[in-house]
């Protein structure tokens, strides 16, 4: 039963470290620069789905997709992550320029069209049936028990990397330009700043996370299917923000943690599956419940921004 | 510097410029005044670039810039303080202040990333700067504390001191002095008539208080209904028929205004 | 060819016409409350329920299972609209939205938790068609279901140019400090918009479930097409929602005889985006 219990943490642990990294893209597009991004899982989906494509072999006669590059998997990553990135420039153009209501509308659209098309377009994603059976990255070196944790491994290393390099950003004068547009956009216009190029950036650099963190996503569930990418892993991300802290990422990180392992515990408990739908139930009215706590006791979340001093 | 000739602008059914023309000299302090209502604010909005016109010219340094998005003539040197401003909750006074300066490296993605020497470099500097400007407007034991935590006046202060961080030519002042106490006033005209005289700053200021106008106004204008009606120095002004029946006969309230 | 253009034609109006019941709440109370309340589609889910478990379950008539649900759904609605919603009006419309979110989970995860996920339906006898030159063009369910919502359209038409709820209603549609100014008891016309907007929402919903089956997600993919729907007779528009309304179920409907039905929705999305790229205000101009 020990060894379950270190097994099942791994890979709780292992999808935390992904939606970390996930989250944190949400943080530069809202926390930072307040862009209400409501259709974010999309840039998730295309890094998976782009990341796969890219390393899958060339598809034999038989199947309904036509893709597959067969890429080394570090490549296909990469590739997902600017696939994201390149989506989030081509939404950008024309839905940054207008109003806050109608770019959170227009983002949900987006996402929702996305997933439709993912269903819908064999050719290219197989449909509902997806793309299974994933090779893990240096899936040869280990066996069974011992892959898990190091998986683990590469996830929390690259949770490391994309920390700091959130904070290098962050600090930085461009993370205090995002602040300003966030807080007040009309001072950042008469102070010389254009604005609409530093909500592209911020909306670009956090698309990108999205897209890596998709591309990990991928290799963690061995499979990508459209039903992954429905709205409610925008709302996860949000909600780890919200429940965290927004604007801090210290924050980002403990609202996914609190997430994640509350979610996975959920399923860890579940006895039968009589039981799983009930649970499935209640999972959804505790994320709800507690967004709406979060939302009239703590708007700021647990965390708060921190503030930026000089001597 | 800047010559501004004929703008209308009307929104929906209502015009609230009808052909307005001003010039303001290199150098000097010009205030515009009129009653509530008259367009200023709008004339301000068109002049820095957040209001597009329906027609008209706005010359800037020889310049046309009439289509120029609002950033761009930033860039240029013309700068403007909102009538009612929002001051940035998440940030502090600092920070405010830093993100005036402009070319700065550190703002761009890649330059965020892989330019960190030079970043603190240009970071020293213009915290040097900012903190000289801190203390000549009095907020310098303020500086990091959070902008929306300062009372009315200091974020007053603070706006302009953010404007004039960001080094322009030509400033437009919305009515700098409003809701703000007399000796914070008499500090502010002070100020502005340093930055004139010493940096050699350009001032075209909308204002109901008559004492900002006596006092370091070199020419006056005044905007009644959308167009300007007369131009000149504040003695001859304030003595002309004309204005004093379109300022009294307007609305009564501007005349308390003056008294306080 | 036009055989088949004509019925689907049809379903699109009927389609529309459980889209506007829907919608017409949805868009009010974001003209009177300025948020788009993503909570208004489990409105539709609930209503639908209560309706199913007094007609299917206890063997109700369903006119009276309908009205039963109407005024449970009303009161649920103003239930949360004045515990939850009001409350934070302050925070802004990006908080409200967010509460609403949350609020859609959490009746979501209630109504599966009592319900179970499986899909049900209403047992109706299908009546028989009416043919117009020997096809078979709609039937008289399909009538009824229209004629509700013509009926409803004349029935906030009176009342939002006759009486003094709906005239206030307009004054505050158009300056909320002004009417309040004018002494418009600004409460009481809030109350009554909610308990409207949910009122109309389980009539959508239990129409839209009579039409295809009572499940727990029923709400949840309407609310998206609401959406598009309010966003295309555009926001605050009250009549321009309306013709949004059918508009868009129609194109919906007459859209999967040339896309593949998986698309069904995606059209509404494709169009709203379209909308709001050209014409924000929606097509029938701002409110």
């Amino acid at each position: 039963m020990g060894g379950d219990w270190a097994l099942f943490l791994a890979g709780a642990v292992s999808l935390a470290g992904i939606y970390v990294i996930y989250t944190l893209g949400l943080n530069i597009q809202f926390g930072f620069t307040g862009l209400g991004n409501l259709g974010y899982v999309a840039f998730f989906a295309i890094g998976a789905y782009t990341s796969v494509i890219l390393s899958m072999p060339r598809p034999g006669p038989d199947v309904a997709y036509i893709v597959g590059y067969g890429l080394p998997m570090w490549a296909g990553m990469i590739g997902g992550s600017l696939a994201a990135g390149f989506f989030a420039l081509l939404i950008g153009i024309p839905t940054l320029k207008i109003g806050e209501d109608y770019f959170v509308v227009v983002t949900f659209a987006f996402s929702e069209v996305l997933r439709y098309v993912l269903i819908n377009e064999k050719w290219l994603t197989n449909g509902t049936t997806g793309f299974y059976g994933l090779e893990r990255p240096f899936g040869e070196f280990f066996s069974g028990r011992a892959y898990e944790f190091f998986f683990l491994f590469l996830i929390l290393v690259a949770v490391v990397i994309a920390y700091l390099v959130m904070r290098k950003i962050c600090n930085s004068p461009f993370g205090r330009l995002m602040k300003g547009v966030r807080e007040n956009e009309q001072v950042c216009l008469a102070l010389g700043k254009n604005t609409y190029r530093v909500k592209m950036k911020a909306f670009i650099v956090g698309a990108m996370f999205a897209g890596f963190a998709g591309s990990l996503y991928a290799r963690y569930a061995t499979l990508v299917v459209p039903e992954m990418f429905i709205p409610y892993f925008t709302f996860v991300a949000w909600l780890s923000l919200m429940i965290g802290g927004r604007g801090n990422n210290k924050g980002a990180i403990l609202g996914c943690f609190i997430f994640v392992l509350a979610d996975q515990f959920t399923l860890f408990v579940q006895a039968s599956a009589a039981y799983a739908v009930k649970l499935a139930s209640l999972r959804a009215f505790i994320m709800g419940a507690l967004l709406i706590i979060v939302l009239r006791w703590l708007p700021a979340g647990i965390l708060k921004e921190k503030k930026v001093t000089y001597r | 510097m800047l010559v501004v000739k004929d703008i209308h602008k009307s929104f929906g059914g209502v015009k609230a410029l009808r052909g307005v023309s001003l010039k303001v000299e290199r150098g000097s302090i010009v205030g515009l005044i009129g009653p509530n209502g008259s367009g200023k604010t709008t004339l301000f909005n068109v002049i820095s670039g957040f209001c597009p016109k329906d027609s008209g010219q706005v010359h800037f340094k020889g310049e046309r810039i009439d289509h120029l998005p609002s950033y761009e003539i930033a860039m240029r040197g013309l700068s403007r303080t909102f009538q009612i401003s929002r001051a940035p909750r998440g940030m502090t006074v600092l920070e405010n202040m830093l993100l005036a300066y402009k070319g700065q490296i550190g703002e761009g993605v890649f330059g965020a990333l892989f330019r960190g020497g030079r970043i603190s470099k240009q970071e020293k500097v213009n915290l040097k700067k900012a903190l000289s400007i801190l203390e000549l407007l009095g907020l310098r034991n303020s500086r990091n504390e959070y902008a929306g935590d300062l009372s009315g006046g200091q974020q007053r202060l603070l706006s302009l001191s953010r404007i004039l961080a960001s080094g322009p030519e030509l400033i437009l002042l919305d009515e700098p002095t409003a809701g703000i106490n007399l000796t914070l006033v008499t500090e502010l005209l002070r100020l502005i008539k340093h930055f004139q005289v010493e940096e050699s700053k350009t001032f075209l200021i909308v204002e109901h208080n008559m004492r900002v106008i006596s006092e370091i106004c070199d020419m006056v204008c005044v905007l009644v209904s959308g167009k300007d009606m007369a131009c000149g120095e504040p003695e001859k002004i304030q003595k002309d028929e004309r204005v004093l029946k379109a300022y009294l006969g307007a609305v009564q309230g501007d005349s308390k205004e003056d008294l306080e | 060819m036009l055989t088949i253009l004509l019925q689907h034609t049809v379903f699109g109006v009927v389609t529309g016409s459980i889209l506007l019941l829907a919608t017409i709440g949805f868009s009010m109370v974001y003209t009177t409350k300025r948020f788009l309340c993503i909570s208004h589609g489990e409105l539709l889910t609930i209503g639908a329920y209560t309706a199913y478990a007094f007609h299917v379950l206890l063997g109700w008539n369903l006119l009276y299972s309908g009205i039963i649900a109407v005024a449970v759904t009303s009161l649920v609605g103003l239930a949360i609209a004045r515990g939850l919603y009001e409350p934070m009006e302050g925070h802004g419309p990006l908080v409200l939205l967010f509460t609403s979110v949350g609020v859609t989970f959490c009746l979501h995860g209630i109504l599966e938790f009592i319900a179970g996920p499986s899909i049900r339906s209403f047992r109706t006898r299908i009546l028989p068609c009416i043919r117009v030159g020997g096809i078979p063009l709609i039937t008289m369910n399909e009538i009824v279901i229209i004629s509700i919502a013509m009926g409803s359209i004349v029935f906030l038409h009176v009342v939002l140019t006759q009486t003094r709820i709906g005239k206030a209603f307009r004054a505050m549609a158009s300056n909320v400090d002004l009417a309040m100014a004018r002494g418009i008891d600004t409460a009481r016309i809030s109350m009554f918009v909610w308990v409207y907007a949910s009122a109309m929402a389980a009539v959508a919903g239990i129409l839209l479930a009579l039409v295809t089956s009572v499940n727990p997600d029923l709400g949840w993919t309407q609310i998206l097409i609401i959406l598009a729907a309010a966003i295309l007779g555009g926001l605050g528009s009250i009549y321009g929602v309306m013709i949004g309304a059918i508009f868009l179920g129609v194109v919906m409907d007459v859209g999967v005889i040339f896309f593949p039905s998986g698309y069904r929705a995606a059209i509404a999305f494709a169009l709203m985006i379209i909308v709001l790229l050209v014409k924000p205000k929606g097509i029938f101009g701002g409110g």
